[in-house]
């Protein structure tokens, strides 16, 4: 079932988090706004990290996924994880 | 610090992208001369950020009823109507010595090129991150940066004019409901060098401040260029197979 949440980072820029998400388990997902990602393709790199995982571990996987050198402008990693935990109730 | 000059007026969404794109491409492989960029939107257009989806953002339908060109861009930020601006961009290699590796630092460096300009034009601005030239308290100018290929690319627009409604035609909103008073907030918000000065200013004459205003903050020195056969040829085939496709465009 596909659920969304919209969040808006005080001070920062806008996340729309698309959850394809089904009993703790996040089937598929999309990760939409207007902030800054560098290198741009690391998203579609942790959209694809993501998708078949439990809720449980986004965490861990976003943690691992901020470690490889990706900077974000306008959300943070822990706003990724916030958004995908909101989108899932 | 030596810089092609460049610019190639008004042209479709897709070119322009398209153009960006290869310039980067060229300067990054060293077949050109790190560039400064000034161009316009003919038809006008919306662009939008790397992560936007874009039937989320824009109303196709209405786009297609006023001629507007829709592209998304291969940097990040937000939904930006193009009419009646001065588009920029800045194509170095990441290694140059003017603007710091540091992507918000740069930005800094990158704008104070445009706040010079648009003091040249008799504008009082100052940068307002992350990635914003506010006048009067109000946007003036968008700026977004990506960095591939060991180059940095910037682009971004300095508004000469500004319909907010129609904006608001183009760009979806929330609901109708609050069409109004998101009009009303974009108008608190947002300003131009016509609101700033009171009087028209032209592509020509905003080209010119730019120049100048580069030129001083940045130590620039330019050399006035054309883009290479090369070049426009590259820039031709990603304008047709990337960005007029559905694939890139509505990709997210």
């Amino acid at each position: 079932m596909e659920k969304r949440f919209v969040h808006k980072v005080p001070g920062g820029k806008l996340l729309k988090v698309r959850l394809d998400y089904a009993s703790g388990v996040i089937n598929s997902l999309r990760i939409n706004g207007d902030f800054f990602a560098h290198p741009e393709d690391a998203i579609e790199r942790l959209e694809s990290m993501l998708s078949g995982r439990a809720l449980s571990e986004i965490d861990s996987i976003i943690n691992d996924f901020v470690k490889t050198g990706v900077v974000l402008y306008g959300i943070a990693a822990s706003d990724i994880a916030y958004a995908i935990r909101e989108a899932s109730k | 610090m030596k810089f092609r000059l460049l610019d190639t007026g008004f042209n479709k969404a897709a070119l322009n992208m398209g153009i960006d794109e290869s310039i980067l491409r060229h300067v990054s492989e060293g077949k050109s001369l790190q560039t400064i960029r000034f161009y316009g939107w003919s038809p006008p257009a919306v662009s939008i950020g790397y992560f936007q989806s874009l039937e989320e953002e824009v109303d196709l339908e209405a786009c297609k009823k006023y001629g507007v060109d829709c592209v998304r861009r291969i940097t990040g930020g937000g939904a930006v109507y193009h009419d009646r601006e001065l588009t920029y961009s800045f194509i170095a290699p990441e290694d140059n010595t003017i603007v710091p590796k540091d992507i918000m630092e740069s930005y800094k460096t990158v704008c104070s090129g445009l706040i010079r300009g648009l003091g040249v034009l008799g504008i009082s601005s100052e940068f307002a991150p992350l990635n914003d030239i506010i006048a009067g308290g109000k946007k003036i100018s968008g700026n977004a940066q990506t960095r591939r290929e060991g180059c940095i690319l910037q682009h971004g627009t300095i508004l000469l004019d500004v319909d907010v409604e129609r904006m608001f035609m183009l760009l979806k909103v929330p609901s109708e409901k609050m069409r109004d008073k998101i009009i009303q907030n974009a108008r608190e918000r947002v300003t131009s060098a016509r609101r700033m000065l009171k009087a028209e200013v032209p592509y020509a004459e905003a080209a010119k401040a730019f120049e100048e205003g580069f030129q001083t903050a940045l130590g620039i020195e330019f050399v006035k260029g054309e883009l290479s056969q090369s070049e426009l040829d590259y820039a031709y085939k990603i304008a047709e197979e990337k960005y007029s496709s559905i694939g890139w465009n509505q990709r997210r």
